[in-house]
């Protein structure tokens, strides 16, 4: 079993960042309606 | 979207989305810029070995590097001992999906993902796309504010909504990815040693007023704006309590202490112990969290914009 660490303490071997774009949410989009119905997709408004 | 659009995504991607949790592993290494040309124009002309290698390393990652790294390769052998294995023993789907990924060459496979992911977008998503964009833009950037100043929990906690997790000490990066597709959830995807959470964009980063407040800084202020609630707090400084101790304390019922301590709780004041003495959950104050709520009022006002560059057309 992996062992786990504690985070409310800081290690320096751990970086920590955000990253954006668009690609992100495309994939997600697909990976949500991997279940539902392809033809119905719809998002937003 | 057009049938053989359907069917295409349907061949790609049989396994519960598993394919596109791989690329969103891409994404993360993809060069900038990461728009959605940039990242598709890299993905067309990645190299079909790796997206192969990170295909295979989503359920068996257990297996020797080099077995991977033969399959990979074009090591029929070396493929079939890998779908034959444990790993996918009860992922049928999957390995029906990697033997069929693999048909594909590895110089045609980046190509063919680039391909489907761009007709998807033409298609069905270039409307959430730009709907999308200023909500992750601004969510991005609040939760990077934090970043120095806040530990990696106190992070993942803010940016799921209260969501504790723990991670293997062989992870080296942290990648927290904006999403409104996710919202309310939030998925965790490992890739090499990364960690890619993606975190659904906070409500007033979806807001269209940019100088809206973090909901978690109105609740954590609205929450102590109570003399109930203050007593609350002061008795738990001495020591934990009950639900019932802290309505025999205050003089109230216990339903009205549930409701002031539902209302702590969300804002991150109190922590709940459960199984106490006589098998009753206790609370008890989270000291940390009255500095941090007025270290994240001190990040939250200074994100604003000075007067003269405002007002300077």
């Amino acid at each position: 079993m992996a062992e786990l660490l504690d985070l409310t303490e800081r290690r320096p071997s751990l970086t920590v960042g955000v990253d954006v774009s668009p690609a992100y949410d495309l994939l997600l989009a697909l990976w949500a309606l991997e279940e539902d119905d392809l033809d119905t997709f719809e998002l937003g408004p | 979207m057009s049938a053989d659009l359907v069917g295409e995504i349907e061949e790609l991607s049989s396994a519960h989305g598993a394919t596109w949790i791989v690329l969103l592993g891409l994404v993360s290494q993809a060069p900038e810029p990461k728009d959605m040309d940039g990242f598709l124009a890299w993905l067309g002309e990645a190299d079909g070995i790796a997206i192969r290698r990170s295909l295979l390393a989503l359920k068996c990652h257990d297996l020797p590097e080099s077995q991977l790294d033969a399959a990979a390769a074009g090591d029929v052998e070396a493929l079939e001992r890998t779908l034959r294995s444990p790993s996918l023993a009860d992922r049928e789907a999957w390995r029906s999906n990697l033997a069929s990924l693999f048909e594909t060459s590895p110089a045609a496979l980046g190509p063919r993902f680039a391909s489907a992911l761009r007709r998807f977008r033409d298609e069905a998503f270039s409307h959430a796309e730009k709907e999308f964009s200023l909500p992750t833009e601004r969510d991005a950037a609040a939760k990077a504010a934090l970043i120095p100043t806040t530990s990696p929990s106190g992070i993942i906690e803010i940016a799921t909504n209260g969501v504790e997790h723990q991670l293997p000490s062989h992870v080296t990066t942290l990648l927290l990815v904006p999403s409104v597709v996710v919202r309310p959830w939030s998925l965790l995807v490992e890739h090499d040693t990364t960690y890619i959470l993606c975190y659904p964009v906070a409500d007033e980063s979806m807001s269209a007023e940019p100088d809206s407040p973090p909901q978690w800084l109105v609740k954590t202020y609205k929450a102590l704006a109570d003399d109930r609630r203050l007593r609350i707090l002061h008795r738990l400084s001495s020591r934990e309590a009950t639900l019932q101790e802290l309505a025999e304390h205050l003089g109230v019922a216990k339903s009205t202490i549930h409701h002031h301590m539902a209302l702590l709780r969300a804002a991150g004041l109190v922590r709940v112990r459960v199984g106490g003495a006589k098998d009753q959950s206790s609370y008890g104050i989270r000291r940390e969290a009255l500095p941090e709520s007025m270290r994240l009022m001190d990040v939250y006002l200074a994100s604003a914009k000075p007067i003269e560059e405002a007002e300077t057309p």
